[in-house]
């Protein structure tokens, strides 16, 4: 499988927190999502795919003979021009962005509620998000990196993105990075997961594979299962849930428990605060 | 470097006019309608440039700019323009309060002097520039809105406190203003090698 950005041996260390020796190939084609607590290190990481973050160490690969040029970046908090209202920011990225499509631009300004009169720092967060993803979107990209794009949004104008997104995706050439921690989003438009935490990549797998393998095994007194199954345990008031890799084998093997599907969020969770099971 | 330079003009347009009409009040009160009207209204204008870090600081533009496959010399470039041109559009003012000076009475214009005190404006202009553009990649745009207060607030003070004797200097010999210039142009020179320096490494 083709790569857009391969990640070799990514080392950044701020003294309090540190990416380490982190590895990753994001294939071209797909949505990949990343998915990890606050301070985990996913914008650490897209910040040394741009280059924004000079990295210690490591490699940054693109795939496919693509440049910064073609990404479309959105990030958590806006970094356009405060004092600029969003219809002369188009002047700006027209000079900045080859290609830069206007008509699309103020289409999108229009679909998304955006006064085009009004200043960037006079719009909500909500708002902001929306004006950095009409302009990702309004100029050539074959790779959209979008950190944290639906937050601050309501239901209705994230299902209108995502909509957005798969049909950005009609493209086979287009690649997507998003992170987010509405694991529901991942879910509707994601083709592979990466999971970080503490600055290290815990998982990466197809979306499917995680709903298909991961399960949590519920249950009242001692631990029923054998201890190399559980990938995490989290004790309530109400007994232990038991997060396993193999629902498939504890199903075969323990047919007196129940295992429920795991979904993004509790897998994300479990082993996220699996070490103060 | 275009859309940048035009951000950066745009976003500052207010800031621009605002010091603009300070500068030409400054320069028509403090330089009494003389050549020091220049290096007043250039002094003034080239705090301009510590807004525009400040705001590009506050939104994460860099981070932006950078992530869309902007290099970072076109961004230091970019900075130095406005570096230059905040200082010249100070000198329109000095120009503004040397006619506002004339309402006052005939106005005897020493050219040779008017001539010394622009170039040193200029030059006085973009070395501070070229400092606060330092600062705020070294240390952050608060210290440099500081740093540049402190900078023109003394400079200021000092030549208009010197008013005199500069004139003086001026007579004696434009080669003195010429020298400072240069020493001044030099040290910006040398702020933005070392600005590159910051930059390349520096993290957004």
């Amino acid at each position: 499988m083709d790569f857009a950005i391969k990640m070799t041996d990514v080392r950044k260390d701020y003294g309090t927190f540190s990416l380490k020796d982190f590895s990753l190939e994001i294939p071209r084609g797909y949505v990949t999502g990343l998915i990890g607590s606050n301070g985990a290190g996913k914008s650490t990481m897209m910040k040394c795919i741009t280059g924004a973050v000079i990295m210690d160490s490591g490699n940054v690969e693109m795939g496919n003979g693509m440049i910064l040029k073609d990404f479309g970046v959105v990030f958590d908090e806006c970094p356009f021009p405060q004092y600029i209202d969003c219809l002369h920011l188009s002047t700006i990225f027209g000079k900045m962005f080859d290609g830069w499509d206007q008509r699309r631009y103020l289409e999108l300004l229009s679909k998304y509620g955006i006064d085009q009169r009004k200043k960037v720092k006079d719009l909500s967060r909500g708002m902001s998000m929306k004006l950095q993803i009409a302009v990702a979107f309004s100029h050539p990209t074959r790779f959209l990196m979008l950190d944290e794009p639906t937050a601050g949004m309501d239901p209705a104008s994230r299902d209108e993105f995502l909509d957005d997104l798969r049909e950005y995706m009609q493209d086979e050439d287009h690649t997507i990075l998003i992170s987010s921690h509405i694991t529901t989003d991942l879910e509707k438009v994601a083709d592979y997961i990466v999971f970080i935490n503490g600055g290290e990549m815990m998982v990466q797998d197809e979306k499917d594979r995680f709903t298909e393998t991961y399960g949590i095994v519920r249950h009242a007194g001692e631990c029923p299962l054998d201890r190399e199954l559980i990938l995490s345990v989290r004790h309530h008031a109400h007994g232990s849930d038991y997060l396993v890799g193999d629902k498939a084998g504890v199903r075969e093997a323990y047919p007196e428990l129940v295992v429920d599907d795991a979904c993004l969020e509790d897998i994300m969770v479990m082993i996220a605060r699996g070490s103060e099971a | 470097m275009n859309a940048l330079l035009w951000k950066d003009l745009y976003s500052t347009r207010g800031t621009l006019a605002i010091m603009l009409v300070i500068a030409i009040l400054f320069s028509w009160c403090l330089g009494n309608g003389g050549p020091m009207s220049f290096f007043i209204g250039s002094a003034m204008a080239s705090t301009v440039v510590g807004t525009c870090m400040n705001l590009d600081e506050k939104a994460g533009w860099h981070r932006f700019a950078i992530s869309s496959g902007i290099r970072r010399r076109d961004i230091l470039n970019s900075k130095c323009i406005m570096a230059v041109l905040a200082p010249s559009i100070g000198i329109i003012a000095g120009f503004i309060a040397l006619g506002l000076g004339a309402l006052d009475g005939p106005l005897v214009i020493d050219v040779l002097g008017c001539a010394c005190v622009i170039v040193f404006g200029l030059c006085f202009g973009i070395f501070t520039s070229m400092a606060m553009i330092y600062c705020c990649y070294r240390l952050s745009s608060n210290y440099a809105g500081l740093f540049a207060a402190i900078i023109i607030g003394a400079s200021v003070g000092l030549l208009v406190g010197l008013n005199e004797a500069l004139g003086q200097v001026i007579a004696d010999g434009a080669w003195v203003f010429v020298a400072i210039s240069a020493i001044l142009l030099a040290l910006a020179v040398a702020f933005y090698l070392l600005a590159y320096r910051v930059l390349l490494r520096k993290d957004f």
